[in-house]
């Protein structure tokens, strides 16, 4: 056994099962030494927010790391104090509708951009992803002057500008899922006695369903921690979770807020986790059906 | 609602006439398909011939009702169908790249236009068995679309294309992905099930041999419009044009002269009577002949010659192909044609620079107009 030993890297491309199919990059799962830095840099980011868990259960007034004692007093003041306890069903309520106008609006164009080539549609792209690119405070003043002279401020201005922000993140995850539907398939569905309608129902949303559910979500964790555009278009009759943490931090720092925090955290991992775990699964049967 | 009760072997008497009327198509400032007017009779099997962007494909798409013609008409059985949509046309379409949907098994790709017209599940379940039948995959209801061959995957379109005893079936290129055996087979498939069924099909195909071996009639298109049609003995044997001659097959066709007076002048000899009415003004033509009908003899050193109905003339080789039975020459004439024989593979010297005599026959000759 004289063959020198050769980094993964080198024997990639000598794949037993063959070339992958065409318009599919190939991916392995195998752990590669490149992993170790990746692993530090996500512990540099996660860690810093993961402390605000110790933190929520300290019981003493103060915010400090390590916790003194251990006491579930914040997490007590978190529910049932009128001021968190409103601020969380108003984040609830913005969350999901903004969730389900989103994917009305982002899905069909997603599917829309995702299927066909035509005329306009890298224009049609570049200006549903302009939010994305925007600086959120541009975002924010711009949508607070203009949403102030038509009255369009508190819970239906904070849907509609949550919307807008959460709609490029459907487009894209709906985009991406649609890049694997044939525009034939639509041609065979509608000669075989579909409807559009049900071309829809039968053959897209089946098809680019997951990519829809990752879409939603990813919408939903937009609008649960947003907080530049809200400190704009909130009123004080009307206040989400990060506006209402924003708050108390600028009156005073105790541990509620890391409580808060921590509530916050643990639903946005779950829903990350959530459309993480589709896009995989999306994956392996798209290799699947490869 | 009941359907009456069909089995594989009774064909369908559903057939239906298909009409085009002045149909034109554009996209942008293209032209696609030119003031087209085609007749397709009930449970004919007629071929859409043509090289790619000769708008073969935008018709059948019309067809389908994929495309609207930007002006004229597509009429089924005498009725206007140009503005009902494709999910209302009961037109089965088989494409080249199968188009099975991906997240359905066999079963349920072949039970599709049945659920679409809520077929009740007994009678689905009978009709997708035998449809699977008739394409020889009875048992695979469960598989998986992407475990099965190219040409499995095709069968498989073609019985969720029949299915729903559409009226009309077209197909798209449909073997245009299978090696040559498999296309053959599938072939004569699809020519039997064609008469099975009794159905009107209109096949799109770019490959000459596909389309002369399969169809009742011939439609070779050019530029958007129809160039001839006719059966594929027609076509073949007797093409209209020098596009048609060349597109259908090879020939060897020589440049000659009609004069006044009904005669026929061959580049260096004497003009003769020429035996058939020609109907063609006087001036340039060209006289065709297919491989068969060119007699190849070894070379007799005699100059050319025009006697009667008959032409000898030598040739040089360029090229010689052996295909087994026959071998396929391609020979230039002393004045500069070139063209291609077929003569049996004994006794012929075919190696480049040789010589051979070709005898031709005025009475299998085609004559072509010479294209400006």
């Amino acid at each position: 056994m004289s063959a020198p030993a050769r980094s993964d890297l080198a024997a990639a491309p000598a794949d037993p099962v063959g070339p992958p199919p065409p318009g599919r990059p190939a991916r392995r799962r195998r752990l590669r030494p490149g992993a170790l830095p990746v692993a530090v840099i996500v512990i540099l980011l996660v860690l810093p927010s993961l402390i605000v868990v110790p933190m929520s259960v300290s019981p003493g007034e103060i915010l400090r790391f390590p916790p003194d004692g251990f006491s579930l007093d914040w997490y007590r003041t978190l529910f049932t104090e009128p001021q968190w306890t409103s601020a969380m069903l108003n984040s609830l309520q913005v969350a999901l509708a903004t969730t389900v106008l989103a994917v009305l609006i982002g899905a069909p164009a997603g599917l829309a951009l995702g299927i066909r080539e035509w005329r306009g549609r890298g224009l049609l792209l570049g200006l549903v992803l302009t939010p994305v690119v925007a600086p959120p405070v541009v975002v924010a003043i711009g949508m607070y002057t203009t949403y102030a002279q038509v009255e369009l401020i508190g819970r239906w201005g904070l849907i509609a500008a949550h919307t807008v922000l959460a709609v490029p993140f459907v487009v894209v995850t709906v985009m991406s899922a649609a890049r694997q539907i044939d525009p034939t398939w639509l041609d065979a569905a509608r000669s075989l006695g579909a409807s559009p309608l049900r071309v829809a129902l039968t053959v897209l949303v089946p098809l680019a369903g997951k990519g829809i559910a990752s879409g939603a979500l990813f919408a939903f964790i937009t609008s649960w921690d947003e907080v530049v555009v809200s400190l704009y278009l909130t009123d004080p009759g009307f206040k989400t979770l990060p506006v209402q943490m924003w708050n108390q931090l600028r009156e005073r720092v105790d541990p509620t807020v890391a409580a808060v925090a921590s509530v916050m955290l643990l639903i946005t991992t779950s829903a990350m986790v959530a459309a993480l775990v589709i896009g995989w699964r999306r994956d392996g049967a798209a290799r699947e059906n490869g | 609602m009941v359907q009456p009760e069909r089995t594989a072997e009774t064909p369908t008497t559903r057939a239906v006439g298909v009409s085009l009327r002045s149909v034109s198509k554009s996209y942008g400032a293209t032209a696609v398909v030119r003031d087209l007017d085609l007749e397709v009779a009930p449970g004919e099997f007629v071929s859409m011939l043509g090289p790619s962007g000769s708008g073969k494909t935008t018709t059948l798409k019309m067809i389908a009702g994929f495309e609207q013609p930007g002006a004229g008409s597509v009429h089924f059985d005498g009725r206007d169908v140009t503005d009902l949509p494709p999910e209302r046309r009961d037109v089965g379409v088989v494409f080249q790249n199968y188009s099975l949907f991906p997240h359905l098994d066999v079963g349920a790709n072949v039970a599709f236009p049945l659920r679409m017209r809520r077929v009740p599940g007994q009678e689905r379940a009978e009709r997708v068995q035998r449809a699977l039948e008739m394409v020889d995959l009875g048992g695979y209801e469960r598989r998986r679309v992407a475990q099965l061959s190219g040409g499995q995957q095709q069968r498989v379109a073609i019985a969720r294309a029949i299915v729903f005893e559409p009226r009309l079936l077209l197909m798209d290129e449909p073997l245009g992905a299978l090696d040559r055996r498999l296309r053959e087979a599938m072939q004569l498939e699809i020519k039997s099930l064609h008469e099975r069924l009794g159905v009107t099909v209109v096949y799109v195909t770019h490959d000459q041999e596909e389309a002369l071996t399969m169809s009742d009639r011939v439609v070779l298109f050019r530029d958007g419009a129809i160039e001839q049609h006719g059966s594929p003995r027609e076509v073949y044997e007797r093409p209209s044009t020098a596009f048609a001659a060349d597109f259908l097959g090879d020939s060897l066709s020589i440049s000659a002269r009609l004069l006044p007076g009904g005669l026929l002048e061959v580049p260096g000899l004497p003009a003769q009577r020429f035996p058939l009415g020609t109907g063609m003004p006087v001036g340039p033509v060209r006289l065709m002949w297919r491989p068969h009908a060119v007699e190849v003899t070894a070379p007799s050193g005699l100059p050319a010659e025009f006697s009667a109905d008959r032409l000898r003339i030598p040739v040089e080789v360029l090229a010689g192909g052996y295909a087994g039975d026959v071998t396929r020459l391609r020979v230039r004439f002393a004045w500069g044609d070139e063209g291609v024989v077929a003569t049996p593979s004994r006794g012929i010297d075919h190696r480049r620079g040789s010589s051979v005599d070709l005898h031709l026959s005025l009475a299998s000759a085609v004559l072509l107009p010479v294209q400006s």
